[in-house]
């Protein structure tokens, strides 16, 4: 039986009238390297604030390292590292003072891991945390964040305004944690390519809702991309099982479906196609055309490059 | 914890240090204007300086340091990063407070210390200065305490509007003006109750503090104990803000009722009271305002005799201008004394028999002489001390005041040098000639108000006996010594005889007049001497029935040519707004007993307005007091109560006045009960709400509204009913809410131990 | 010619296939000789900048098709070639290998001959030895 350090069960939280999370049941098992995707404001953030605790959710619950989120311990707090969107640290203090501040609060502190992502960001012990770049900031982040050996790290969009290098480091900060076993990551992001390299389960929350829920592999394969040629213009298209994502390339039609099956093929032929060819889809293309628009569309080049032709 | 505290320090540092500067700017500034004014100072007028600075300055830092420690914290990332480490929120919270707490201390108490000590340790003014000094002090700075915790429940409460955040300020508000209004006058005696209930209000407000900061402001989780913390200052607010705004709604109705002629204005109405004549007899005087008379003379409308009814001996005066000094033949009040409890205010909350204050200056001072002698009585010492005042001419010319010096001390058996101490000393001080604002004088000396000149002898009443202080001549004389083992209580006018009020019993003396002072006759524009009566000889005496020495104030008269003494108590809060008479023997024993209500404004020339009060008034405490009223009436066989009395006496007003009292009961307990029901409380404290709302009134019903930051209503799909969203089942149907509406595309591969697990 | 990973993110093709396809190219062009030691899983993922969980993923995929094998506490190896796949399989695989080419040659207008020049050229020059195959 898989040991999961992250579980809720339908949480949810409102912000006056509006859903911030719907329901949100998920499982993060551990080892695992949890990626959680969505557009702005599709509540990746609450659901992670909730999970910690630092956001009563309206409606359910949420577990973390077995201990109920809304009562976390200190104990329990201490094993799990959090990194905030904006890379917070105090403005004031230099580093070698956050580093002190931060080891007073935690139980156990490893300096060597510390100096050493301070180090390879290239921090200079006593520069103040305010004259720190994005990235610098983002390296003193997640030196507070290891240095204290958590099992659980949760980042909030981590690589958000981080420069390529920074980024590279900060990938390879979490790949060098999950070489343990029973570390977990659960993070959550806009840059697909990193979420390739270092997840290998993947959540998706569209308006906060949460719609897949599974390993990255799974999900690759259960998003197939058909191109559907027609003799003439590409007709609208009847609804059929799964569709997430259309549009109109020239004479193509370009067709994303989620959970194809062995009639998925037959379906698209009956729409009077002329041709009907499977092809692979990528990674990012797919969370792309997952959390578009469901409606069939032109491309927005084609759209705009025609604007002249039209006028 | 400790890396907590320091970083708490480190960042409060520059406003902690900028706000202990601005202390002590304020506090030096205050006491070097203070060293220019020797001339003014009642007595240590130094010390009234630090106390102003701290009754202000306390306040507005704790504020501003609760601010500061939150007001930046409060923003997302922040508050994630504070709270997320291997602390509880408890200990976060209590390392902040105290680190907060810490600052506010250094940076009031310490200057504050340093102005005390200074004071105490000679600074300008060689007073006596007590350690009891201190106690206001510490008083208000405990008291500012409060103002800490409801600047980090402003900034940290999620209350349902930005404005209900300020709700919890209200308390401490009310707070430190109750210190002020207490410590100003009654400074040194702050009892420990006094300081037991600040403790207690800043404790109340920090359990509400440490609720809302553990759960980052918001409603759902918070702690039992932290909602009934943070329920007692909303209700106050409440409670406070339903009184302005009856104030405000009587006003505006008297305002547009007089603009729009719709009754007369309350001075213009008839009013009602209750007196004895010189028979004994129990009046009831109606009287109005004379139309158009600029003096504000009243005219009598009705006179009925309580005690012959069929009497018509008064008829003759209903409409004839009342006096009290042109007198009519047949009307002639009784001459009563009056015996009052005590000048202080909030005298109610002190110890019994603590002195009224621990100095006192006796005397007036000469204004710019070239030197003057200044009297003050300290109650520590039982002494009274002489100050030498003397000044100089600085270049410019102008008198310039030197720091006074000490020069005599006065005892009960006379003067001695600075260097001594006399062998006896005095009791507490009652009422004192020199002292312009004591009422217990003017209420002994009615003749007082006629002295203007600067008096060299001061006649000063204390415990243990009546003594004229003659400083010119060095001589302290005792008027008057009580029996062994009596205290007066104070001493009074009867008629032209002199009353001196002890504890159980009260003597009547002939007036002998002593020459206090001076005053200027206006028609030969001389200064002629003027005198005060003190006791002379014995006449008669009387004990106090214990019936009436259960009273703090009431009034006594002798009905003449009959062995017997008339007592009048209230009308006031004591005795339910009713006039109570008890008629005694010279030897004590009681003749009868009448209670009579204080009609006052007549029920119907009252306004309506009067009973909508009972909008507001919270309606268990009121109906509790009139039951309680009512059972003790019983039980002492005065029976009926005064709400009995009220209802038959004003039946439709009172009628009104419980209808409002018990609907407004109704409707809060189940509007209460509506809000609980519709937000899904679970049964206990729906009860809970349902009944503090019918016990307490509109304020607790409001305080229910503004307690919480409201969940939004949805429509539940099962029953149709709105629903809030943060209820797992819907309150009404037990419908669990809908999930997130499924269109196939959805891609969840659930392990099945996951699967397990949320269902159990 | 040394071996060298590459691998791309964005692609069509997951990381741990294209690992698994430029290993397996790599031991058939014999630019991965018999034997030879391949990274650790943990070597190679950082390396790569990628999750163990992919690396080994691959490894796994490319013990079970007979490319490498692994050594207990010594590391992974190239294995030496042995197929896993039936006849008809291993028929129609190249099939679709040849459809591929001869459709690009043909749009580009070579001839017959000169198609089959250049099919020798290459075989020539991937396989030395004329081992072409052994079974």
């Amino acid at each position: 039986m898989t040991d999961f350090v992250i579980r809720s069960q339908n949480l949810t939280r409102y912000f006056g009238r509006k859903c911030a999370v719907d329901q949100v049941t998920l499982s993060v098992p551990r080892g695992s390297v949890f990626a959680v995707l969505g557009r702005n404001g599709s509540g990746k953030t609450t659901l992670i604030r909730m999970l910690l605790g630092l956001l009563s959710p309206s409606r359910g619950t949420g577990e973390v390292l077995g201990c109920s989120s809304a009562a976390l311990t200190a104990a329990v707090r201490s094993r799990i590292g959090y990194m905030t969107e904006s890379h917070f640290v105090y403005g004031w203090m230099r580093v070698r003072e956050c580093a002190a501040f931060q080891a007073g609060c935690f139980p156990r502190w490893n300096a060597k891991v510390f100096n050493s992502v301070v180090d390879y960001f290239g921090l200079d012990a006593e520069a103040k945390a305010k004259n720190l770049s994005r990235g610098e900031r983002a390296g003193l982040s997640l030196a507070l964040m290891l240095a204290p050996e958590p099992e659980l790290l949760v980042l909030d969009d981590p690589a958000l305004g981080l420069d390529p290098v920074a980024r590279r480091a900060l990938v390879e900060a979490m790949l060098a944690v999950t070489a343990d076993k029973d570390r977990t990551i659960l993070f959550s992001s806009h840059l697909l390519d990193d979420v390739e390299r270092v997840a290998d389960h993947v959540a998706i929350l569209d308006r906060s809702a949460l719609r897949v829920h599974c390993a990255v592999d799974d999900f690759r394969d259960r998003i197939g991309r058909w191109i559907l040629t027609y003799a003439d213009h590409p007709p609208v298209l009847p609804p059929i099982r799964g569709l997430i994502y259309t549009s109109v390339i020239d004479q193509a039609l370009h067709v994303t479906i989620a959970n194809p099956d062995e009639r998925t093929q037959a379906e698209l032929e009956a729409t009077g196609a002329a041709t009907v060819s499977r092809t692979q889809l990528s990674l990012d293309q797919a969370v792309i055309d997952y959390l578009s628009d469901r409606r069939q569309r032109t491309s927005l080049l084609t759209a705009v490059a025609q604007e002249p032709t039209l006028a | 914890m400790k890396s907590l505290f320091w970083k708490e320090l480190r960042q409060l540092a520059p406003w902690g240090a900028l706000l202990f500067a601005a202390m002590s700017a304020l506090m030096a500034g205050s006491l070097y204007s203070e060293s220019e004014k020797y001339y003014y100072s009642l007595y240590s007028q130094a010390w009234f300086q630090v106390w102003l600075v701290i009754v202000f300055g306390a306040p507005c830092t704790a504020f501003v340091i609760g601010v500061l420690q939150t007001v930046l914290e409060v923003r997302r990332d922040q508050w994630a990063f504070l709270l997320h480490r291997g602390l509880s929120p408890t200990q976060i919270f209590l390392t902040k407070a105290g680190a907060g707490l810490a600052v506010y201390t250094a940076a009031t108490l310490v200057p504050t210390s340093i102005g005390f000590t200074w004071c105490a340790w000679g600074g300008i003014e060689r007073n006596p200065l007590s350690w009891y000094h201190a106690l206001p002090l510490l008083a208000s700075f405990l008291a500012s305490m409060a103002f800490y915790f409801a600047a980090i429940l402003a900034v940290v409460w999620k209350g349902p509007w930005y404005l209900s955040r300020l709700l919890p300020l209200v308390a401490p508000v009310l707070m430190v003006v109750g210190a002020v209004a207490y410590a100003s006058d009654v400074t040194e005696y702050v009892p420990a109750r006094i300081f037991a209930a600040i403790i207690l209000a800043v404790g109340v407000l920090g359990v509400a503090t440490w609720g809302v900061f553990v759960r980052s402001g918001e409603a759902e989780g918070r702690s039992r104990a932290a909602n009934i913390c943070l329920g007692i200052p909303v209700f106050v607010a409440m409670f406070g803000g339903c009184l302005c705004l009856f104030a405000v709604a009587a006003a505006a109705y008297e305002l547009l009722a007089a603009r729009w002629h719709l009754h007369q204005p309350w001075y213009a109405r008839p009013y009602t009271g209750v007196t004895v004549d010189r028979d004994g007899h129990i009046l009831q005087v109606t009287t109005v305002p004379i139309r158009d008379s600029r003096r504000g003379a009243r005219q009598f409308q009705r006179i009925d005799d309580l005690d012959e009814p069929q009497s018509t001996r008064y008829a003759p005066l209903v409409g004839q201008e009342m006096s009290t000094t042109n007198s009519v033949p047949a009307w002639d009040p009784l001459p009563m004394a009056h015996v009052r409890e005590s000048s202080q205010p909030f005298a109610f909350l002190k110890r019994s028999g603590s002195p009224p204050r621990i100095l006192e200056q006796i005397g007036g001072r000469a204004m710019m002489q070239k030197s003057s002698l200044t009297w003050v009585y300290s109650s520590a010492d039982g002494w009274i001390y002489g100050y030498l005042q003397e000044y100089e001419t600085r270049d410019d010319g102008r008198m310039r005041p030197i720091p006074p010096r000490l020069v005599e001390v006065v005892g009960p058996d006379g003067f001695v040098s600075a260097s001594q101490r006399p062998p006896r000393r005095f009791g507490k001080l009652l009422a004192n000639t020199g002292y312009r604002h004591d009422r217990l004088a003017y209420d002994a000396w009615p003749e007082l108000s006629r002295v203007s000149g600067v008096a060299a002898r001061y006649c000063l009443l204390f415990e243990d006996g009546l003594f004229v202080i003659d400083a010119p001549a060095h001589a302290v004389r005792r008027l008057l010594v009580p029996p062994a083992g009596r205290k007066i209580r104070c001493l009074t006018k009867l008629g032209d005889a002199v009353a001196v009020v002890y504890d159980d019993s009260i003597s009547v003396h002939t007036a002998m007049p002593i020459i206090i002072g001076t005053r200027q006759d206006r028609e030969t524009a001389t200064t002629v001497d003027e005198s005060i009566d003190v006791p002379g000889d014995l006449q008669y005496s009387f004990p106090i029935p214990p019936e009436v020495a259960q009273f703090g104030s009431f009034s006594f008269g002798r009905v003449p040519g009959r062995d017997a003494m008339m007592f009048q108590i209230g009308p006031d809060l004591s005795t339910f707004n009713s006039n109570r008479f008890i008629e005694t023997r010279l030897d004590g024993t009681i003749v009868r007993s009448r209670d009579v209500l204080n009609p006052g404004i007549p029920t119907e020339e009252a306004p309506p307005i009067l009973s909508a009060m009972a909008i507001f008034a919270p309606p268990a405490p009121v109906l509790a007091t009139a039951a309680f009223d009512e059972f003790r009436q019983v039980v002492r066989g005065t029976a009926p109560g005064a709400c009995a009395r009220l209802f038959r006496r004003m039946p439709t007003q009172m009628s009104l006045v419980a209808a409002i009292l018990i609907g407004s009961a109704l409707f809060c307990g189940w509007s209460a009960g509506r809000t609980a029901r519709r937000y899904g409380f679970d049964v206990r404290t729906r009860r809970a709400w349902q009944w503090t709302a019918a016990a307490l009134g509109p304020a607790a019903l409001l305080t229910l509204w503004f307690l919480r930051d409201w969940p939004a209503l949805e429509k539940c799909l099962a029953c149709s009913n709105r629903r809030p969203v943060d209820r797992e089942l819907c309150p009404h149907c037990g419908a669990p809410a809908a999930p997130p509406r499924s269109d196939g595309t959805e891609i969840i591969i659930s392990e099945p131990a996951h699967k397990v697990a949320a269902l159990a | 010619m040394a071996f060298d990973l590459n691998i791309s993110t964005g692609s069509s093709v997951p990381i741990f296939r294209q690992i698994v396809d430029q290993v397996r190219c790599a031991a058939a062009h014999g630019s991965l000789a018999v034997g030879d030691r391949l990274p650790s899983v943990r070597a190679l993922a950082e390396r790569l900048v990628v999750n163990h969980n992919t690396v080994a993923k691959a490894y796994n995929d490319l013990i079970r098709d007979g490319v490498i094998e692994s050594r207990h506490g010594l590391g992974v190896f190239v294995a030496k070639r042995r197929s896993i796949f039936t006849k008809a399989e291993r028929t129609r695989r190249l099939d679709a290998a040849l459809d591929a080419f001869l459709s690009e040659a043909l749009v580009l207008e070579f001839s017959n001959e000169e198609i089959q020049l250049a099919l020798e050229r290459k075989l020539q020059a991937a396989l030395p030895s004329g081992a072409a195959s052994h079974d």
